[in-house]
C-alpha cells in the first residue's frame, strides 16, 4: 500500500509546489491523479519516488518510508514517465535484463514474463534494436514493459497512453486491470479522463498544488454538489474555476 | 538573403565558447603542468625515434599512409543545428551562402590539419626523403588534393538522400585509395606517376559533381555530423573541465560486448550496463585507445624505467579522469537513480568497473614497458605500479556516481 501524508514539497523551499497533499493507494486499487498542467502531479510523483525530498511529511510503502530502507522502497515501486526514457546503449533485450538484475528477479520467470510483453506489445521483431531507432510508441513500450517486467506492489504511471497505437493501449489496459486482480497498488497520473473515469477505481483531483476533490466519482459528485456530473465536467468546474 | 553572416556568426559564437573552454582548461589546477610533462615527454619521445630509426627504414609509406587519412576524412563543419530544420528548411534554396561559407571554412581547417602534421614530420622527410624545396613541392600539392577533396565531400554529402551507404562507401573508399597512392607518389617523388593520379582524382570529382543535387540538403545529416564533432571535442575538454554530455553515435560492438561478457559471465546490473556503455558509445572507447596508442608510442620512444612509471601514472589518471562519463547518474535516465540497488553497492561495482579497466591498461602497458627495456623485472615493477596508482585513485580521488 502506497501512504502519503501531508506531503508539501517543490524545487525550492521557498515556492512550494504541492501543500499537505494526504492519500492512500490501497493493493488492488488504481487512483487517478489529475489535473491542469502545473498543478503539482509531476511534483507529487517526483516525491514520492524520491527523486524529490519533501519539504514536510512522509511516503510510505507498506508502512515504510525510503530513508528507513531505501533497497525494500525501490524494489517494490516501478515507474513509467511521460516522456520516453531509455539507454541508447541497450538494446530493448538488454532494457528487459538489466531490470532482471538490477530487480534481483528470478531468471527463469523473468525469461517468461519477458516473452509475454514482448508477444502483448508485438516487440518481438524488436528485441534486438536500439531504441534511438524507435518510434515515441515503441519508445513507450520500452518503459511499460520494464515496469511491467518487475510486477511491483505499487505502480506510478505518468500520463501513459500517449504515443501508444490503439493496440498497445489495450494491452496495456489488460496489464493494467491483471496487475489489481494481483494485488498492485495503482497511481496513474492522466489527462484522458474518459479512461480515467472508465478505469480508476477513485481519483484524486490536484489544482494549485492542493488536493480539490477526492474519492470515488460519487464521493466527489457530493463534495462539488453536482450529482450527475462526469469526472470531465467536475475536472472542468474545479480545475478552471479561476483561470 | 544573405545567409554567409550566419555562419559566420554560429563560427564566431563557437570559437568564442570554445575560448572560455580553453580558458578554463589553463587556469584549472594542475592541468598545465601535466599538459606541458606530456609534450615535454612527447619531444624526447620523438627526438629519440629520429635517432633510432634506421636510415633505411621506408619512412615514406608510413608519412603517405597517414597523409591520405587526412585526405580523405574531411567532416564539413556546417553549425546545423536540430532545430534548423523547422526553422532554416523555408530558405533551402537561399543557403548557398551558408554553405558555400561552410565548404570554404572546412577546406581551410583541413589543410591546416595537414599542414600540422607535415610540419610534425618534417624532420623525417629532411633524414629519409627529400630537401626543403622538394616539400614545399609536396606541401603545395597535398594542399591541392586536400582542397579537391573538400569539395568531394560535400558533394558526398548532397548524395546521401538518394544514394545508399554502400554506394557512398565505395565512393569513399576510392577516394581514399587514390589518395594513398598521390600521397605515395609525392613522397617517393614519382612526378608522372602522380599526374596520373591526380587525374583519376579529378575525374572522380567530376562524377560526384555530375551526380549531387542541389537539393533537398541533407539537414539531418549535418545536424549529426555537428553534434558528434561536437561531442568529441567536449569529450577531450571533459578531461579537464566539467562538460555537458551530447548524444553520441551507438555503434553495436557485438564482439567487444561478447568478449567482455565472456571474461565476465555473471555480472551485476551495473557493470551490466556500464561495460555496454563503454564499449557501445563511440567516443569513449576510442578516446581511451588513442590514449593508450600514445602512451605506449611515447613509452617506445624513451627507454627509461622512471619515464614508463611517470607516463603510466599520467595514462591512468588521463584515463580515469574520463571514466566518470560511463559511471555518473547524470548521463543516465531517471531509472538508474530508481533500481533498489544501496549506495554501498553502487560504490563497490564502480570500483570494480574502474579497477578492471585500469588493471587492463596496467597490465598491457607493462607488457610493453618489458619488451622495450628487455626485462622481466621492468614489466612486474610497471604493473605493480599501475596496481598502486589504481587503488590510491579509487580510493582517495571522488567518486562520481
Amino acid at each position: 500500500m502506497l501512504q502519503v501524508e501531508n506531503l508539501s514539497g517543490g524545487y525550492a523551499r521557498s515556492h512550494p509546489v504541492i501543500h499537505n497533499i494526504s492519500f492512500e493507494v490501497q493493493p488492488s486499487e488504481m487512483v487517478g491523479l489529475i489535473g491542469l498542467n502545473g498543478a503539482g502531479k509531476s511534483t507529487t510523483i517526483k516525491n514520492i519516488l524520491g527523486l524529490l525530498h519533501p519539504h514536510q511529511g512522509t511516503v510510505q510503502i507498506n508502512g515504510k518510508t525510503l530513508e528507513q530502507d531505501p533497497t525494500d522502497f525501490r524494489s517494490k515501486i516501478s515507474y513509467i514517465p511521460e516522456i520516453p526514457q531509455f539507454y541508447e546503449e541497450l538494446t530493448l533485450d538488454e532494457h528487459l535484463q538489466l531490470t532482471t538484475k538490477a530487480y534481483r528477479l528470478d531468471p527463469q520467470v523473468a525469461k517468461q514474463r519477458t516473452e509475454d510483453l514482448l508477444e502483448a506489445f508485438r516487440m518481438k521483431k524488436a528485441r534486438k534494436w536500439f531504441p534511438g531507432t524507435f518510434s515515441k510508441g515503441m519508445q513507450q513500450k520500452i518503459m511499460i514493459m520494464s515496469a511491467f517486467l518487475v510486477q511491483p506492489s505499487v505502480l506510478i504511471i505518468d500520463e501513459p497512453f500517449v504515443g501508444l497505437d490503439p493496440l498497445a493501449i489495450q494491452a496495456l489496459l489488460d496489464l493494467l486491470q491483471s496487475g489489481k486482480n494481483q494485488g498492485m497498488a495503482i497511481l496513474m497520473s492522466t489527462h484522458i479522463l474518459e479512461m480515467a473515469e472508465k478505469y480508476c477505481d477513485r481519483f484524486l483531483l490536484l489544482h494549485e498544488g492542493h488536493i480539490q476533490l477526492h474519492g470515488s466519482l460519487t464521493e466527489m459528485r457530493k463534495q462539488a454538489n453536482r450529482p450527475h456530473a462526469t469526472l470531465e465536467d467536475l475536472f472542468i468546474e474545479t480545475a478552471g474555476s479561476d483561470t | 538573403m544573405h545567409t554567409a553572416p550566419l555562419f559566420e556568426e554560429r563560427k564566431d559564437k563557437s570559437y568564442l565558447k570554445a575560448m572560455r573552454i580553453v580558458t578554463m582548461v589553463a587556469q584549472g589546477g594542475g592541468t598545465p603542468l601535466v599538459i606541458g610533462a606530456f609534450f615535454i615527454l612527447l619531444y624526447m619521445g620523438y627526438s629519440s625515434l629520429l635517432e633510432w630509426l634506421p636510415t633505411s627504414f621506408p619512412t615514406w609509406i608510413i608519412i603517405a599512409w597517414i597523409s591520405s587519412f587526412f585526405l580523405t576524412s574531411n567532416r564539413l563543419r556546417t553549425w546545423i543545428k536540430t532545430a534548423d530544420l523547422t526553422y532554416l528548411l523555408p530558405l533551402e534554396s537561399e543557403m548557398k551562402g551558408y554553405f558555400r561559407a561552410s565548404i570554404r571554412y572546412s577546406i581551410i581547417v583541413h589543410n591546416l590539419h595537414l599542414l600540422l602534421f607535415l610540419f610534425l614530420v618534417y624532420p623525417f622527410v629532411q633524414l629519409h626523403i627529400s630537401n626543403f624545396q622538394t616539400f614545399l613541392l609536396m606541401i603545395m600539392l597535398l594542399c591541392l588534393l586536400q582542397t579537391l577533396n573538400g569539395y568531394m565531400a560535400w558533394w558526398e554529402a548532397l548524395l546521401k538522400p538518394i544514394r545508399s551507404t554502400k554506394w557512398l562507401r565505395t565512393v569513399v573508399m576510392i577516394r581514399w585509395m587514390i589518395n594513398v597512392f598521390c600521397s605515395l607518389t609525392i613522397f617517393k617523388l614519382y612526378w608522372i606517376w602522380f599526374g596520373i593520379g591526380f587525374m583519376g582524382m579529378f575525374a572522380l570529382l567530376l562524377f560526384l559533381k555530375k551526380q549531387a543535387p542541389s537539393y533537398p540538403l541533407p539537414w539531418s545529416f549535418f545536424a549529426k555530423q555537428e553534434q558528434s564533432i561536437l561531442a568529441k571535442y567536449y569529450r577531450i575538454a571533459n578531461w579537464f573541465v566539467d562538460m555537458p554530455q551530447l548524444p553520441v553515435e551507438i555503434k553495436e560492438r557485438k564482439i567487444g560486448v561478447r568478449m567482455l561478457d565472456f571474461f565476465f559471465p555473471s555480472q551485476h546490473a551495473l557493470t551490466f550496463l556500464f561495460i555496454r556503455n563503454f564499449v557501445r558509445k563511440s567516443e569513449m572507447i576510442s578516446i581511451i585507445g588513442r590514449l593508450l596508442i600514445w602512451t605506449s608510442i611515447l613509452m617506445i620512444g624513451i627507454d627509461s624505467i622512471w619515464a614508463h612509471l611517470v607516463l603510466i601514472f599520467i595514462g591512468l589518471w588521463m584515463t580515469y579522469e574520463q571514466l566518470p562519463q560511463v559511471t555518473d547518474q547524470r548521463f543516465y535516465p531517471v531509472w538508474y537513480r530508481l533500481y533498489p540497488i544501496d549506495s554501498r553497492d553502487r560504490k563497490k561495482y564502480i570500483r570494480w568497473f574502474y579497477a578492471i579497466l585500469l588493471w587492463g591498461q596496467t597490465m598491457l602497458l607493462g607488457i610493453i614497458s618489458g619488451w622495450i627495456l628487455h626485462s622481466f623485472l621492468a614489466s612486474f615493477l610497471t604493473i605493480a605500479w599501475g596496481i598502486l596508482i589504481t587503488v590510491l585513485l579509487i580510493l582517495f580521488r571522488k567518486l562520481h556516481q
